[in-house]
């Protein structure tokens, strides 16, 4: 008998390049602007300045001053630590209680199955911004209780997810395989649902992100979110609705930060799936 | 001698990257029937598509295709004109007919829209009734009401008539079919290719006929175009071909898929591969040592030989292959259904009888095969067997222990001595994982050196490099994944091998191989092998025994050669006799 090598096939590149490259770069801007603001600014973006209020952009205050004087561009640099930090915490929060219920859920039989994903319809039902709202009622409107309601609010979408994924890759044969090995619910669970499902939960992940930071802009917009004088974008928002027609500008800027956050994570999900997945490897 | 119907000249097709087609050139003369044999990968069904103009738009398509009455090179024709011919001059059938039918459109207004379309009908009303007439000609039973259904409440079978009735609604000149029956069971094939046959000498049509199935050609076809690796290698009838194949690939090709030609030990002909390809070199230079077995091995038993016995209707449920003595598996009064989902909301659940009283032994060392249609209940029992699904009811014993209703943890033991091969080389094995941890996988409690040389030693056992560990299956081709599957299964040292299918997905020549692997293997590792399959060539040829599963009974079970050449249940005669086959021809 001879012996056979795997199919030759040179791997010309990977997949997702320009959409994976678009996305880091978008992010890259802003994890570098929360790291370099934690050292450095170019101005004190938490104080009150009289002599400078409502500035127009020039070489000073390259983005201009708003309403108390700061210096728009390092409040700009400042409140990118505050979405990360949310983003991040929310999504981990959301993706930590969700992922597991749902894998719970698809490998559990059909009762079991049908029992908690209907009480997942049902805080599904509830919007993840009113959530928070509440919460904010509840223990007091703060960074903390914004991240930790949007997660809660987050985890019933990964769940479905998470849960759908799981019936696919149970009907695999290679679960049967691992099933007539007599492998543990726990290890099919961690070794061959996780895996496979992990393209579709990055994905998740990134839109959740997005709209994570988008969630505790509009809260701090309604005052519920980062207090001040801590920089918030979504603050800076409501900031300059009040100065929309004497300085349109100051909208702008937040406007743009955050989109450039949402699009950014958006297209690093959608990168970093295809780049993950090893079947997506282009090949001659 | 009159136009060809079809004149296919230095036909090119290429990706970016490579030429998938080498200027291939063929006619077809009206009223012939040809078929199209290769392998998957040989290029067969981008003749078709390029002949049809659906080439997908990643791939280019040179040389010249030309339709009799149509004096354009349909290569270059703009797409308003190829929708003029495409269902007129010349129709398609698809493989799968689930997919090729509009899900949300009765089938009677599909058959008709070819039509209307085409204004081959005045107005709706004709057209509604001569798709009537059309359902009648494809032999669907109460065509009325076939007509007024949807796609899904059709059967396979019916599906596929239903895409025959489109593709011949305007009396195409050419029909051209890509598989038409490899998603379908034996029995429902048989009447499709005859359906087919028919059609098109009724009609003086000329057919371009695909397929990977040799037997399929011989059934239907006068002449025969072998393709190979985008380049045609033989055309001529289809008696010469398949009794005196000039190409070694033709000759390579018919030998695998003759089953019943075997050397002096049991094993398909798998002649050497002519000139390796240059673009993919199939090294021969390690030949593995095998792995030691066990050295105080049990000598070989004699082979059990079953007694041939058919269903006793209305009497007692019989045993079948009763083995006197401690069988391996033994099966007794199993019965699953199903309730299945939906029906009204105060209706009764329907229940399916998936199996109903099935009993019978295998005996120690024996290879038994179990043969039946989709929907018969051989996967069912498949599962049962592998304790992957639970019996409503009745016994399974295997290596006389019970398995049905066992908790998992008393079922540590049997898990190690029962494997499972599956039929699909792609979904059977996890993507994410890399071939090591996928062989290793049924290994508990084993330190991880001794699992990396036991995972060595077993690929090497299948006919896999060492070198193989570190990839992920997706680099493998069908043939080395289902190696790499049945790695997995015979890395615990099972003492029975159950194999779902495990050949249907695979080429002819590969089949062959892992037939021949599987053998040496059950030989070697004196192997008790439970074989299902809908191929009853695939069965005979690997199995001494069978049982013939059908409605969630076995119908007849005994020797192999007993129950094909004397069967006793009409059922497996009907079987036995749908079955294409292509030894008159060869006269094998």
């Amino acid at each position: 008998m001879t012996a056979i090598k795997p199919r030759p096939g040179r791997v010309v590149g990977r997949g997702g390049g320009a959409t994976l490259w678009a996305g880091v770069v978008l992010i890259g801007l802003v994890v570098l602007a929360a790291v370099v603001s934690v050292w450095w600014t170019p101005f004190d973006p938490e104080g009150v300045f009289s002599d400078s209020i409502l500035l127009p952009p020039g070489s000073e205050h390259l983005l201009g001053t708003d309403s108390f004087g700061r210096d728009v561009f390092s409040s700009l640099l400042r409140g990118a630590q505050i979405s990360l930090l949310v983003g991040t915490v929310a999504v981990g929060i959301a993706a930590v209680l969700g992922v597991p219920f749902g894998i719970v859920a698809g490998m559990s039989p059909g009762r079991l199955d049908t029992f908690m994903m209907r009480s997942n319809d049902i805080s599904l039902a509830f919007p993840a911004l009113l959530l928070a709202i509440i919460f904010g009622a509840i223990f007091g409107a703060g960074t903390v209780t914004a991240m930790v309601a949007l997660g809660i609010g987050t985890a019933p979408a990964f769940a479905l997810i998470a849960r759908s994924g799981t019936r696919q890759i149970m009907s695999r044969e290679y679960v049967q395989a691992a099933r007539a090995s007599g492998k543990s619910g726990l290890f099919i669970g961690a070794r061959h649902v996780l895996p496979n499902i992990s393209g579709m939960l990055i994905v998740q992940a990134s839109v959740s992100f997005g709209i994570a930071v988008l969630a505790e802009a509009a809260l701090s917009y309604l005052g519920l979110g980062t207090p001040p004088p801590t920089p918030s974008w979504g603050r800076m928002l409501q900031d300059a609705q009040g100065y929309l027609f004497i300085e349109p500008l100051l909208i702008v800027w937040p406007g743009i930060a955050i989109a450039s956050a949402v699009l950014g994570f958006n297209l690093l999900g959608d990168g970093l799936r295809d780049r993950l997945d090893p079947r997506m490897q282009v090949k001659r | 001698m009159t136009a060809p119907t079809l004149r296919v000249r230095d036909l090119r097709v290429a990706s970016p990257f490579t030429e998938l087609l080498h200027g291939i050139s063929f006619d077809i003369a009206p009223g012939e029937r040809v078929g199209l044999i290769g392998e998957s990968g040989s290029g067969k069904s981008l003749t078709a598509t390029s002949v049809m103009g659906l080439l997908p738009q990643t791939l280019t398509a040179t040389g010249s295709v030309l339709v009799s009455g149509i004096d354009t090179n349909l290569l270059a024709a703009p797409e308003r004109r190829l929708n003029k011919v495409r269902g007129n001059t010349m129709a398609m059938v698809f493989q799968e007919p689930m997919t090729a039918l509009n899900p949300l459109m009765r089938v009677g207004a599909q058959v008709a829209e070819i039509m209307t379309i085409h204004r081959t009908e005045p107005g709706r009303r004709q057209a509604r009734e001569r798709a009537i007439d059309l359902l009648e000609q494809v032999k669907l039973p109460s065509p009325a009401q076939v007509a007024l259904a949807f796609p899904h409440q059709l059967s396979g079978g019916q599906r596929q008539r239903v895409l025959l009735a489109m593709a011949m609604a305007n009396n195409p000149q050419l029909l051209l079919c890509d598989e038409p029956t490899t998603a379908l069971d034996v029995t429902v094939q048989a009447e499709v290719l005859k359906l087919i046959k028919n059609l098109v000498i009724d009609r003086g049509s000329s057919l371009l006929l695909i397929t990977h199935d040799i037997a399929v050609i011989a059934e239907v076809c006068q002449r025969v175009l072998v393709l190979h690796q985008g380049t045609i290698v033989e055309d001529g009838p289809v008696g010469r071909v398949l009794t005196a194949p000039q190409h070694p690939y033709t000759q390579k090709l018919i030998a695998a898929s003759n089953l019943a030609a075997v050397d002096h030990r049991g094993r398909l002909h798998t002649l050497a591969l002519p000139a390796p390809v240059p673009s993919s070199p199939v090294p021969s230079s390690v030949v593995p040592s095998r792995v030691e077995t066990d050295a105080a091995a049990p000598p070989i038993l004699p082979p059990y030989r079953a007694a041939h016995q058919s269903l006793d209707l209305g009497g007692l449920p019989t045993i079948f292959n009763e083995v006197a003595g401690v069988p391996v598996i033994s099966v007794r009064g199993l019965s699953r259904q199903y309730r299945r989902r939906g029906g009204g909301l105060f209706s009764p659940v329907p229940i399916v009888h998936g199996l109903r009283e099935v009993s019978f032994d295998v005996a120690e060392g024996q290879r038994f095969g179990i043969v039946g249609e989709s929907g018969s209940g051989k996967s069912t029992l498949l599962r049962m067997l592998c304790a992957l699904d639970q019996p409503s009811s009745g016994t399974v014993d295997v290596l006389g222990q019970p398995i049905a209703g066992a908790a998992e943890r008393h079922l540590r033991d049997f898990r190690s001595q029962v494997q499972i091969v599956f039929q699909d080389p792609m979904g059977s094995l996890d993507p994410r994982m890399k071939v090591r941890d996928i062989v290793a996988e049924p290994l508990h409690h084993v330190d991880r050196t001794e699992a990396l040389a036991r995972v060595e030693a077993q690929l090497a056992a299948v006919g896999l490099d060492a070198d193989a560990m570190d990839r992920h299956p997706h680099q493998f081709s069908g043939g080395q994944r289902q190696r790499i599957s049945i790695a997995r299964a015979l890395i615990t040292r099972p003492r029975v091998l159950v194999a779902d299918e495990a050949v249907s997905a695979l080429d002819v020549l590969v089949r062959a191989q892992v037939l021949n692997l599987l053998a040496d293997l059950v030989d070697e590792y004196r192997l008790t092998l439970v074989f299902v399959s809908h191929d009853l060539g695939v069965i005979r040829h690997l199995c001494d025994t069978v049982a013939v599963v059908s409605g969630g009974r076995i119908v007849e079970c005994g020797p192999t050669g007993d129950v094909y050449d004397h069967p006793l249940h009409p059922y497996t005669r009907q079987l036995v006799s749908a079955t294409p086959s292509i030894h008159e021809l060869t006269g094998a």
